[in-house]
């Protein structure tokens, strides 16, 4: 399994475009990337558009970016989870910890 | 009441596929493609071979991470059965004595300022199969999962 991480800063803050599967081994390479960038980041948004898998590791990534933007007054926005993503969200009732857009 | 995976043996005509993995984290990929394989040939739609994967990732994580102090081995054992079409899976591992069963569901309503991940992965497992089962025999762990595959 594999996952493609793109990060470009906008007005906006920070977007963190994501593609291939978020699971046990390929949430490692996230988590660097998450904390490298919320260490000087404080909005920061996340496509999920070519996601199309999620495990626990993955949802313990996004709680751990979510607590710490919450810490410096920032947010956390996951953008265009596909159908079967966002299920993996409802089941664990992190629907409504998350802002969660389409664009 | 009769553990599941022993009746589904019973009824399997010994076409039982299984595996030994090292329970190491670097095995995941091997041990996902074993689960896919035996999920498609049993006819597994995508969003059931999803649930497969999640399913076989946490249980084989579970036991690569927290298992064993020394390194040990994790066992899958498939059955395909009919009328209802089902996929029947075991996983066996002789480390530390782990109820997964008993793990209480994490509290995801709870503020994210509050809320611990912890339990999320057998939260999945439990709302994501149809049946789990749990058992110490002979000195290894066995968890059995039921999965229906009728669309």
């Amino acid at each position: 399994m594999e996952i493609k991480i793109n990060t470009a800063k906008n007005e906006n803050g920070t977007l963190i475009t994501l593609s291939g599967k978020i699971n046990t081994l390929t949430a490692q390479e996230l988590s660097k990337e998450l904390d490298a960038v919320l260490s000087e980041a404080t909005d920061l948004t996340i496509d999920m558009k070519d996601v199309d898998y999620i495990s626990s590791a993955g949802l313990r990534l996004f709680v751990t970016a979510q607590k710490k933007t919450k810490m410096q007054n920032g947010s956390l926005t996951i953008k265009n989870m596909q159908d079967d993503v966002l299920d993996v969200f409802n089941m664990t009732g992190l629907t409504g910890v998350f802002h969660i857009i389409k664009d | 009441m009769p553990f599941g995976w022993d009746t589904a043996v019973e009824k399997s005509n010994d076409k039982i596929i299984s595996k030994t993995f090292p329970a190491e984290l670097s095995e995941l990929d091997s041990v996902l493609q074993f689960v896919s394989s035996a999920a498609e040939s049993g006819g597994a739609d995508d969003q059931q071979l999803d649930c497969l994967m999640i399913i076989a990732e946490e249980l084989f994580v579970n036991v690569a991470s927290y298992a064993y102090t020394d390194g040990g081995s994790s066992a899958i054992s498939c059955i395909l059965t009919d009328n209802p079409r089902c996929i029947h899976l075991l996983f066996s591992d002789s480390g530390v004595p782990y109820d997964p069963t008993k793990r209480t569901d994490a509290d995801a309503a709870a503020s994210v300022n509050t809320l611990t991940p912890g339990g999320l992965g057998i939260m999945m497992v439990r709302k994501m199969s149809d049946g789990m089962e749990y058992r110490y025999q002979d000195g290894m762990n066995q968890v059995y999962i039921l999965k229906g595959l009728d669309k």
